[in-house]
Parts: structure tokens; C-alpha cells; sequence
């Protein structure tokens, strides 16, 4: 069997500009996820009753529906019930952001659960507010807490952005799957991106443990 | 050591109104009534040491005095008001008391400085600058200028106390309540802590103190409380309660310590 990379050195622009758009819509999941999913686990921890509930349900869906049936729904079905038609990009986007932010809720809560009661003493006893106590004591800690946890959803995050090719966003996935049909060469394009996703995912999962391995003493009270 | 001349029995405060005021306070946890009735008085620069059994209310009653707990029953009254329950208005007393806990709980992302400062510049509005100032000579005060920049993790544990001490005492408070703040503490570092907090007392803190560190009490307290079942049994000037002690469950407690007068 003889390999041929020529469609890829050929063609390594169009397979860059797909690789151009997962970082984008990983980095762009990630950022949006993060602050809805802060919203969501802080509301579901000092939100009032009827807001944990709907919260609550909210994150078993998402832990309950495969993140692709999101994103499907989100294309298809989402602008047929509505009249609103989202481009591909955004669609993914808003299902990705969605499902994750879901699982960033829960590590928010796990996070901020974690910090001991005695911190939340002594911070009440000083006469902080209960805003002041979460912002100033609890938050800052349970942030350091969650970092190996959120290390695995960021990489799972930039790993799900490659369902985004249903949908027929030109990230890096649909570009290799067009590269590969039009040039007859799975096996070297379908590799060579196999090896990109973990050269770039590789450093970030070893990235965020190396930097918990420096702040992790400022979480542990 | 020089014998206090502070006036200390009640009798001697007659007319003057008690920093502190327990009238009668009940507290339960489900069916455990953990305080049963508990009255006692704490005068402007007293220091008064309470001592008992480990689950006899001490801890319980330092909490209720600033509203970590509420009470079930009875009154905690602070500077002549009733101390509140509403959130809000809670937070006014905490800020005129400063309490020190048996685990320190120092904020692990902040420096040394940073803890004590954090107080005055998030709760009270106060200028970074001058908070840092005041940190800084807070430091000092309990020995630890040098560490300004350190984070807990890298303390003692008599060092994350002192630090935990100046943290109290940023706030500016009329009363230091500590939760046996040597009991977690190394036997060589106790040592440390114990002489910034009777400097502290001699300085004319007035101070609540729940501590098993007999020693102390004997020599720093003005009045001694002694705690069982959720009751005082008996309340005096240290000379009495450690020389001749009146109540048979202060000796037995006493005894139960090896302490020997």
C-alpha cells in the first residue's frame, strides 16, 4: 500500500481555514458556556425554589440528550417551531454552548459545595454581605477547585465541535471530510487530522494540569 | 506577674451597662438542647474564659453572640440591643466583633496582608492604601511583618493564627470572641499565639475566650465560666474556680484535666 500526503500539502489552506474555525467556535463554546454555566450552578445554589427547579431540569436534559440530537434539533427543528433560521455556525454555536454549559454548572456547583463551611463562617463573622462572601471568598476558591474538572470539559468542548460537520460548518471536520471525498485519500487526510486534534488538545489537557499544579494551594483552605 | 488591677466581679459594674448580655439563651440542634438557659454578663475590658467538657455549649454560645447561630430561646444582647437575626442587620454587630476559630480559616488565595485587609476595604469602604498601612502594622503587632506576602498555605499554624488574629482586628472591634483558637495548633506553637492574645488582653480587649488551655485562663482571665450540659455550673475569678472551686462538677472537670492548682 502506498501513501500519498500530496492532497494535503496540496490543500493544507482549506484544511487551515476549517482548522481556524474549531478553535473559533471551541473558543467561543467555551467562553459562552462558562458564563451561562456560572449563571446556572449559582443559580441553582442560591436562586430561589422555583428557579432550581427549572435549572435542575434543565441540566438532566442535557446530561440525558446526546449533544449531537442538540445540535440537530437546534437546526432543524428549532427554526421550523419558531420562524427563526440560525446559520450553521451559530446553530452550533448555541446547541454547544447549551449542552456544555450544562456540565459547567455542575462543576460550579461541585466547586463552590467543596469550599468548607468554616470559610463562609469566618468571611460572615468579618461582616461580609452574602454577595461579598461569594464573590470575594467562595468563588475565587471553588474556581481553583474546579480547574482539572474544567481542563476535561474544554478539551471535550473542542472534541464536540467536530459534530458541528452534520450541520455542514466548514470547520476542520467538514473540510477534511470534503478534502478526503474529492481527493480519494481517507487514510492520509482522515490521519492527519486524528493528529491534529491531538496536537492541539495534547498541550491544552497537560497545560491546565500543569497550571492547577501551581495555584492549587490557593483553593485549599 | 504582676496581679490585675482591672475591677472585674459584676458587683463591682453595678450601674454599668455589659458589653455583652446572655439572658436565659436556649439552644437546640433537633432534640439536642446544646445551651439550657445560659445567663451570664461580659463587661467593656473584661476578659472571660469559658471552659467545660468538648460538647458542653462553650463554642455554641460564642456563635450565638454574633449570629453564626440563632437562638431558640432567650436573648443575646450586645451593647444594650438585642442582637438581630436579620441578615442585614446582623452584619453591623459582626462588624464591631471580631471572632478567631479553632481551624483558622484564613483565605487560602490571599496573602497574609490581603486577609486582613480584605475586611476593611470590602465591608467597611476603606482606602487600599491606608488598609494596608493599618495591615501592615497589624503585622507587626503580632510578629509577622516579614510574612506580609505569604500565602497561608505557606504558615504555621501558629502563624496562620496570629495572621487570623490580625484579620479580626482590622475590623476595629469592641469584643474578641475566640473558638479555641489553640486547640488545633501544635504544642510548640501554641505558645505564640496565647502571648499575642494576653497582650491583647492587656491592652483592655474585652475578650471571650473558649479554650481548654488551663494555664491561660488561670493567669489571663478577670472571670472563668465553667460550661456543663449545655448550663453554667459556675462563674468566678479565676483565683476561685482553679484554688476553690465551690461546685463539685468544676472539680471533677478540673480533675479530669490533672490540673492540680
Amino acid at each position: 500500500m502506498e501513501f500519498d500526503f500530496s492532497p494535503i500539502t496540496d490543500n493544507w489552506r482549506f484544511l487551515l481555514r476549517g482548522l481556524e474555525l474549531t478553535v473559533v467556535l471551541s473558543l467561543a463554546t467555551m467562553a459562552l458556556a462558562t458564563l451561562l454555566g456560572l449563571a446556572v450552578g449559582l443559580g441553582r445554589l442560591y436562586g430561589p425554589k422555583w428557579l432550581r427547579v427549572v435549572l435542575g431540569f434543565y441540566v438532566d436534559s442535557m446530561r440525558a440528550i446526546p449533544v449531537l440530537v442538540v445540535l440537530v434539533w437546534t437546526f432543524f427543528a428549532f427554526p421550523i417551531l419558531t420562524g427563526v433560521t440560525l446559520p450553521p455556525f451559530w446553530a452550533a454555536l448555541a446547541a454547544l454552548t447549551i449542552h456544555i454549559a450544562a456540565f459547567v454548572s455542575e462543576i460550579v456547583r461541585a466547586g463552590v459545595t467543596s469550599v468548607r463551611p468554616g470559610q463562609t463562617r469566618a468571611a460572615l463573622a468579618l461582616g461580609m454581605s452574602g454577595a461579598q462572601l461569594v464573590r470575594k471568598i467562595i468563588l475565587p476558591q471553588a474556581i481553583v477547585r474546579i480547574l482539572p474538572a474544567y481542563g476535561s470539559i474544554l478539551s471535550v468542548t473542542i472534541k464536540d465541535t467536530a459534530i458541528a460537520t452534520v450541520i455542514a460548518v466548514p470547520e476542520l471536520m467538514r473540510q477534511t471530510e470534503t478534502l478526503a471525498a474529492q481527493t480519494f485519500r481517507p487514510i492520509e487526510v482522515y490521519t492527519t487530522t486524528m493528529i491534529i486534534f491531538f496536537l492541539i488538545l495534547f498541550p491544552v489537557t497537560r497545560g491546565v494540569d500543569a497550571i492547577y499544579r501551581r495555584v492549587a494551594h490557593l483553593g485549599q483552605s | 506577674m504582676s496581679a490585675s488591677l482591672k475591677p472585674t466581679a459584676p458587683a463591682e459594674r453595678a450601674g454599668q451597662q455589659p458589653t455583652i448580655a446572655y439572658d436565659g439563651v436556649v439552644k437546640r440542634f433537633g432534640s439536642l438542647t446544646v445551651l439550657n438557659g445560659v445567663s451570664a454578663e461580659v463587661y467593656k475590658g473584661e476578659v472571660v474564659c469559658l471552659i467545660g467538657p468538648s460538647g458542653s455549649g462553650k463554642s455554641t454560645l460564642l456563635r450565638c453572640t454574633n449570629g453564626l447561630e440563632t437562638v431558640d430561646g432567650g436573648r443575646v444582647l450586645f451593647d444594650g440591643g438585642v442582637v438581630p437575626s436579620d441578615q442585614e442587620l446582623i452584619r453591623r454587630v459582626r462588624q464591631r466583633m471580631g471572632m478567631v476559630f479553632q481551624n483558622f480559616e484564613l483565605f487560602p488565595h490571599m496573602t497574609a496582608l490581603d486577609n486582613i485587609t480584605v475586611g476593611p476595604t470590602t465591608i467597611l469602604g476603606e482606602k487600599a492604601a491606608s488598609a494596608r498601612e493599618r495591615g501592615l502594622a497589624l503585622l507587626d503587632k503580632v510578629g509577622l511583618r516579614q510574612k506580609a506576602d505569604a500565602f497561608p498555605s505557606a504558615l504555621s499554624g501558629g502563624q496562620q493564627q496570629r495572621v487570623a488574629i490580625a484579620r479580626a482586628l482590622a475590623m476595629n472591634p469592641e469584643v474578641m470572641l475566640f473558638d479555641e483558637p489553640t486547640s488545633a495548633l501544635d504544642p510548640e506553637t501554641i505558645g505564640e499565639v496565647l502571648n499575642v492574645m494576653k497582650r491583647l488582653a492587656d491592652e483592655g480587649m474585652t475578650m471571650l475566650v473558649v479554650t481548654h488551655e488551663m494555664t491561660f485562663a488561670r493567669r489571663v482571665a478577670d472571670r472563668v465560666l465553667v460550661f456543663d450540659h449545655g448550663r453554667i455550673v459556675e462563674a468566678g475569678p479565676p483565683e476561685q474556680i482553679f484554688e476553690n472551686p465551690q461546685q463539685e462538677r468544676t472539680r471533677d472537670f478540673l480533675g479530669h484535666l490533672g490540673w492540680n492548682g
